[in-house]
């Protein structure tokens, strides 16, 4: 599995090869930076930073980038704790627990909670990563649209395991996501819901609705509050805190290795990335937990979930990346661009030919991972402050940088007018009780569902036979439905337990 | 007696209003997409799923007016017999501000192409500042035209993005 004389070429080049060493931590604090700003994303800071790569050699360019990727990994974290406002799309799962936790005044707690369960992710990420990288491409070929939708339908499955309203509603949310992610032009040529308008073609971009569903309609609920901690006592940061949750991450060693195991598998996945990851890390951690009433309402083991899950998909995402030279996502199109900059193509040749490269890529992102949990103290601290802020100031300041975020990511009005009125629609949602997250899972992977339904339609004919081919469709389906059985089950459990114990009773 | 029914359906009215609506745009959409269809694959994903979203509304519609009868039906059993009851169905908190917030958003976002974003955002923190009871000259100074500015000179200069800005 590991080749042990790469692994020491690859120790040695990092050794040898100080400036490797010397981009990584702006690197890591740009992608804080960038991650922390609703609005900014990743990959445009990983696009933008590009041309700066140019004159590096391949390895310092490489983990420059890849810096500023596992940076924004958590620091998505930050506004997703401290104001319910995911920072990035892997932060979503991170407001349910963060947020309540915030407002009862233990942010510092939430930070270090995330902060640890970002870098014991990242880490799990990279060392499957470095055992599994040559034998898992081979996998990842075998990937076909029977795999894949059911990849996706498992992915429709979260919209009912993150419902904590009614039933009706969630499952009401999750379509309107799922029938939004079908506008523009269809995988056959169809247009839908356009409106004639060459804006929509495209569809309704992602992000920017994603913006405006969560953090336009949590500005709008705090317009006419002072401050986002009530309690003026609470409204500090203390270091021991940060320090705390920590601590209290590395106790419960058990949850965050699940959702670093989770985040890895659904990262390899190409197009289903960090935002997939931890809702889905979220929602099995949901189903296991002896305690699920508390989810939602502070529940540490919510939080940690999502953080190593999503930090845990960086690593998953360059094994495709690395083994096939596919990009698995808007971040490793990016590096794969970076690549092609230094005349280099990923794939089974680069990996045999270079394996100390790849080592050393691999090993040099454990560090950063590790750097990130030294500088990521610091930037929470300071972060932290937020909460002193008046609401008053701070909601427009957002919401003016979430309009410009927008814009950027769209090239036109259409990202702000998105996010505006995507606002107004998630405001409302909240208002009257629908799921705004059942709609966000809806909008993420309703695009790729469509196209692989499609796709195995058209490939199968239309017959059910076709999947007594796919062995893996098959495996991926029964693992589906034993995940799904618990919570059928339950409720007869239960009965029979209450009917059990009346009886003894009487 | 009327005047204890009365909140609930009142509460009740704007979330049968917002469930219809959702219901009418699943139902407008799926046969849109149904009848322009040209095949199997073009509907086989929405037109099931406009049917599921449209029965999950009518039964969630249906469960709130029952709550609603329930809720006015049960006896007033509270000590302070005048309390108001207190509606079931949508949030109750403040409404009047969020509105305003988001109208001048709209009006932000309308203006954009010919204010640009470094006036249009100076006059929308502005206005938020003041619609948020902040009346201090040297806020709207600071944080008003300072910070918008600072915003735009960000992405406008640092992170190079081609935004529409009238002076910068």
């Amino acid at each position: 599995m590991l080749d042990y004389s790469a692994l020491s070429d690859a120790l040695s080049l990092l050794s040898r090869d100080v400036s490797a060493w010397l981009v990584v931590p702006p690197g890591i604090l740009i992608g804080l930076l960038f991650g922390a700003v609703p609005g900014l994303s990743i990959s445009i800071a990983m696009a933008v930073f590009l041309p700066a790569t140019l004159y590096m050699d391949f390895l310092p360019a490489i983990l420059f980038l890849t810096a500023i990727f596992t940076g924004g990994g958590f620091g998505g974290a930050v506004p997703a704790i401290l104001m319910n406002i995911p920072g990035t799309s892997g932060a979503v799962a991170t407001t349910f627990d963060g947020y309540p936790m915030a407002q009862s005044g233990r942010h510092g707690q939430a930070l270090g909670l995330g902060l640890a369960g970002s870098v014991i992710g990242t880490i799990i990420g990279y060392l499957i990563l470095l055992f599994l990288v040559n034998s898992v491409a081979g996998w990842v070929l075998k990937l076909g649209p029977a795999e894949m939708l059911v990849v996706a339908i498992w992915g429709m499955t979260l919209i009912a395991a993150l419902n904590t309203a009614s039933f009706t509603k969630g499952v009401a949310a999750g379509v309107l996501g799922l029938l939004v992610a079908t506008i523009g032009y269809s995988d056959t040529g169809q247009m839908r819901g356009t409106f004639g308008s060459m804006y929509l073609l495209d569809g309704v971009p992602t992000i920017p609705a994603l913006i405006g569903l969560f953090a336009a309609s949590e500005l709008f609920s705090l317009v006419g509050r002072d401050f986002i901690i009530r309690e003026e006592r609470l409204r500090v940061i203390h270091l021991s805190a940060i320090l705390d949750g920590m601590r209290q991450c590395a106790r419960n060693p058990w949850q965050v290795i699940r959702g670093g195991l989770i985040g890895a598998c659904v990262g390899v996945i190409p197009g289903v990335g960090a935002s997939v990851a931890n809702l889905a890390s979220y929602a099995v951690a949901k189903r296991a937990s002896s305690s699920p009433q508390t989810f939602g309402h502070g529940a540490p083991e919510g939080l940690i979930a999502s953080e190593a899950a999503n930090s845990s998909s960086e690593g998953g995402g360059m094994v495709t990346l690395l083994a096939l030279g596919i990009p698995g996502g808007a971040g490793t199109a990016i590096l794969l661009g970076a690549f092609a900059m230094h005349n280099v193509t990923g794939g089974p040749r680069f990996i045999a030919e270079n394996t100390d490269v790849v080592y050393a890529l691999i090993l040099g992102n454990i560090a950063q991972a590790v750097l990130l949990g030294v500088m990521g103290i610091g930037f929470v601290f300071f972060a932290g402050r937020i909460v002193k802020v008046p609401l008053s100031m701070l909601t427009p300041l957002v919401m003016s940088v979430s309009m410009m975020g927008a814009y950027a990511l769209t090239g036109n009005m259409v990202g702000p007018i998105t996010v505006a009125g995507a606002g107004v629609l998630g405001w409302l949602m909240r208002r009257f009780g629908f799921p705004v997250a059942a709609t966000v899972v809806g909008l993420m992977i309703g695009s790729m569902a469509e196209g692989e339904l499609v796709r195995t339609i058209q490939i199968s004919g239309g017959e059910l036979s076709y999947f007594a081919g796919r062995p893996i469709a098959i495996v991926l389906t029964c693992l589906l439905l034993a995940s799904l059985l618990p919570r059928f089950l339950a409720p007869l459990f239960r009965k029979k337990t209450t009917q059990v114990a009346s009886k003894k009773i009487s | 007696m009327t005047q204890s029914i009365s909140p609930y359906w009142r509460a009740l009215v704007p979330a049968l209003v917002f469930t219809g609506a959702l219901a009418a745009v699943f139902a407008f959409y799926g046969f849109d997409v149904f009848e322009r269809s040209r095949g199997l694959t073009d509907w086989v994903m929405i037109a099931p799923l406009s049917l599921i979203g449209i029965f999950a509304l009518a039964l969630s519609a249906f469960q709130e007016i029952r709550a609603a009868k329930q809720a006015c039906s049960q006896p007033q059993t509270s000590p302070d017999a005048d309390a108001k009851p207190q509606p079931t169905a949508p949030s109750h908190e403040p409404y009047m501000k969020p509105l305003a917030f988001m109208a001048g958003l709209g009006v932000y976002v309308a203006t954009l192409p010919w204010l640009g974003f470094d006036l249009g955002t100076i006059l929308f923190v502005c206005a938020s500042l003041l619609l948020q009871g902040e009346r201090r000259w040297w806020v709207h100074l600071g944080v008003g035209v300072g910070a918008s500015l600072l915003l735009c000179f960000l992405f406008r200069s640092i992170l190079l993005v081609r935004m529409p800005t009238l002076f910068m």
